[in-house]
């Protein structure tokens, strides 16, 4: 499904300072994107505004052509999966089980077809031993799992993740990675709202967002290349690609390169 | 502080009690409550709390987190066993005892409530400690009358008086121990979902049992999470000094509105934050959807239940005949 934001702007009813201003793009069927930013830039708000939980002041969101706003919602609902930024308030049962059945159970899955599904989500993300848990006995990597089965169980055709991995322990974000991976040859849009340079750095397209405006949106690789940009927009160059940059300053060639790697590596 | 308070005491296990129709398991546990205030003597009680021990043990309930679920009543069944002994006076007296108030014995008073609210920060069992306090307060009230005795008071226990607070103490724990059964043995998943079948019929006042559940459901999950963020300012603000445990009654007021503010405001976005992911999961309130789990109706159940009434049954035969 295409996702289309038409110079869209959006202002807070508490607040007099326009968070989104004027934000233009098209994210076709397939696509896989990171939207990064400062705190605060407006990517928690964008993508609230995606799944109509706001609603732009000016400009429209349009999933294919169906423009989302009151009366398409539950039907525009059933296409998106969001995870939220906090795993703590997403947790809306009382057991892991029950929670990633909730969604299921809201768009009336039938029993036994429910039944497979979120066995299926609790193994994808390892969560077997605490089917059956409280939230209040999980971590908050944990919550985060759930919250993930919770719309992998779903399967809708596009996946809003908002910081979804930020309490993740590196085995978990490498099965979320391969997660992530699997769905993308399945063909799901999917847009990864992320503060981890490492993890956008995987994307195929890379959406800067500073201050509400998109400061730039192209391929992952050159947005994520471009130092002055991320600079001037609060953010950091992915690890490996500082790494490059600072060795390139120092005029080191590539057998140089290898050479100071090797002697690092001896050191050790 | 107690923080251990977690309202679904829920224990994992897989007896019989464990597998029983929730359903039948609310019900039941209504039935023997009622059972209980058809008792009249406290033998009778005794005996009634001899038949919940009985459901206990075959249960395979482990009597020590059964009486762990009585520790909030636990004082205040005291308070009211001490209220009936000191101010029932019917019946015989069958215990008398000189109560004497002199310098010494209302200085060793201070001394023991001093001991006494010093070493509970340090101490596990609080409640022994108390028995303990209470049984000091009564030692240098009946002996220490040095130098001389400013006031006296004769304490008599009556035979009367010493029935009827045996008789509540020990009705208060049992119907105590009734609710813990079910709240030992029930998922709150579950406990739920018999509280929105048993009240289906309300649909005749258009009251949706469905969302009754889910709010019963949210307030379960959320008690223990506020908690913990309540404990969390607390530490907060208790790095930076405050205190929550002395200091005058305006301080105290104080910072239990610093402690109030921060946490309203935190309710007020997680309402909002859980209200958008649910949304976003596609809840409509009042859609007909369908269910995770249901209940089914066995042979143990029908069982559990008969048994239920015939011991409602005969309180009231009792209550009747006696
Ligand atoms: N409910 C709200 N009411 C008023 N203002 C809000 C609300 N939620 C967010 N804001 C403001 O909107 C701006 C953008 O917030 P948003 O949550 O979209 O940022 P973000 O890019 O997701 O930041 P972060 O990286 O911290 O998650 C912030 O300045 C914030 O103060
Ligand atoms: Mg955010």
């Amino acid at each position: 499904m295409k996702i289309v934001f038409d110079n869209v702007k959006f202002k807070y009813e508490e607040g007099n300072r326009e968070i989104l201003k004027g934000i233009s793009f098209t994210i076709g069927t397939g696509e896989w994107v990171s939207i990064i930013g400062h705190n605060g830039s407006g990517k928690s708000t964008l993508a609230k505004l995606l799944i109509g939980l706001l609603s732009p002041i000016e400009g429209a969101i349009y999933l294919d052509d169906i423009e989302v706003k009151e009366e398409n919602l539950y039907d525009i609902r059933k296409h998106i999966g969001i995870v939220f930024q906090n795993p703590d308030n997403q947790f809306v049962s009382t057991s892991v089980e029950d929670d990633i059945a909730f969604g299921l159970e809201n768009i009336s899955t039938p029993r036994d077809e429910m039944i497979i599904k979120v066995n299926d989500a609790i193994k994808a993300v390892s969560m077997e031993d605490y089917r059956y848990e409280m939230p209040s006995n999980l971590s908050g990597g944990q919550k985060q799992r759930v919250a993930i089965a919770g719309i992998l169980a779903i399967n809708p055709d596009i996946y809003i993740l908002d910081e979804a991995t930020s309490m993740l322990d590196p085995k978990g974000r490498e099965d979320f990675i391969k997660i992530v991976k699997t769905l993308k040859e399945a063909g799901k849009t999917i847009i990864m709202i992320t503060h981890d340079m490492d993890e956008a750095l995987l994307t195929d397209r890379c959406i800067v967002l500073k201050e509400g405006e998109i400061v730039r949106d192209g391929k992952t690789i050159d947005v994520l290349n471009d130092y002055d940009l991320l600079k001037s927009s609060r953010l950091e160059m992915p690890s490996a690609l500082y790494l490059y940059h600072q060795l390139k300053k120092k005029n080191y060639g590539n057998k140089e390169v290898l050479n100071a790697l090797w002697e690092l590596a001896l050191k050790k | 502080m107690n923080r251990n308070f977690v309202l679904g005491q829920y224990v994992p296990g897989n007896s019989y009690l464990y597998r029983l129709d929730p359903r039948v398991k609310i019900i039941s546990t209504i039935l023997l409550m009622v059972s209980v205030f058809f008792l009249t003597t406290y033998y009778e009680i005794l005996g009634a709390l001899g038949v919940i021990l009985l459901i206990l043990l075959s249960g395979r309930i482990s009597i020590i987190k059964a009486i762990r679920g009585l520790k909030p009543l636990l004082v205040l069944s005291l308070f009211v066993f001490f209220f009936q002994i000191f101010f029932n006076q019917t019946g015989t007296v069958i215990y008398t005892s000189e109560l004497v108030f002199s310098i010494s014995s209302i200085v060793s008073i201070i001394v023991l409530t001093f001991l006494f609210f010093f070493i509970r920060r340090f101490i596990k069992f609080k409640f022994i400690l108390l028995l303990i306090y209470l049984a000091s307060i009564y030692l240098s009230l009946a002996y220490l009358a040095y130098p001389n005795i400013l006031y006296s008071y004769t304490l008599n226990i009556f035979d009367k008086g010493l029935e009827t607070s045996l008789f509540v103490f020990f009705r208060l724990i049992t119907v105590v121990f009734i609710a813990t059964i079910l709240t030992l043995t029930t998922k709150p998943t579950d406990l739920t979902l018999g509280i929105e079948y048993l009240l289906k019929p309300l649909k005749v006042f258009k009251i949706n049992s469905e969302e009754i559940a889910l709010i019963i459901t949210i307030a379960l999950r959320y008690i223990p999470t506020i908690l913990e963020e309540a404990y969390r300012i607390m530490d907060a603000q208790a790095s930076r000094g405050a205190d929550f445990n002395s200091g005058s009654l305006f301080k105290k007021i104080k910072i239990i509105v610093s402690l109030l503010i921060p946490m309203f405001i935190i309710s007020f976005e997680r309402s909002d934050e859980l209200a958008d992911a649910m949304l976003s999961r596609n809840f409509v309130p009042g859609k007909e959807k369908t269910k995770y789990h249901i209940l089914r109706w066995k042979a143990i159940d029908t069982m559990s239940l008969v048994l239920s009434f015939i011991l409602l049954g005969g309180s009231i035969c009792l209550f009747i005949i006696v």
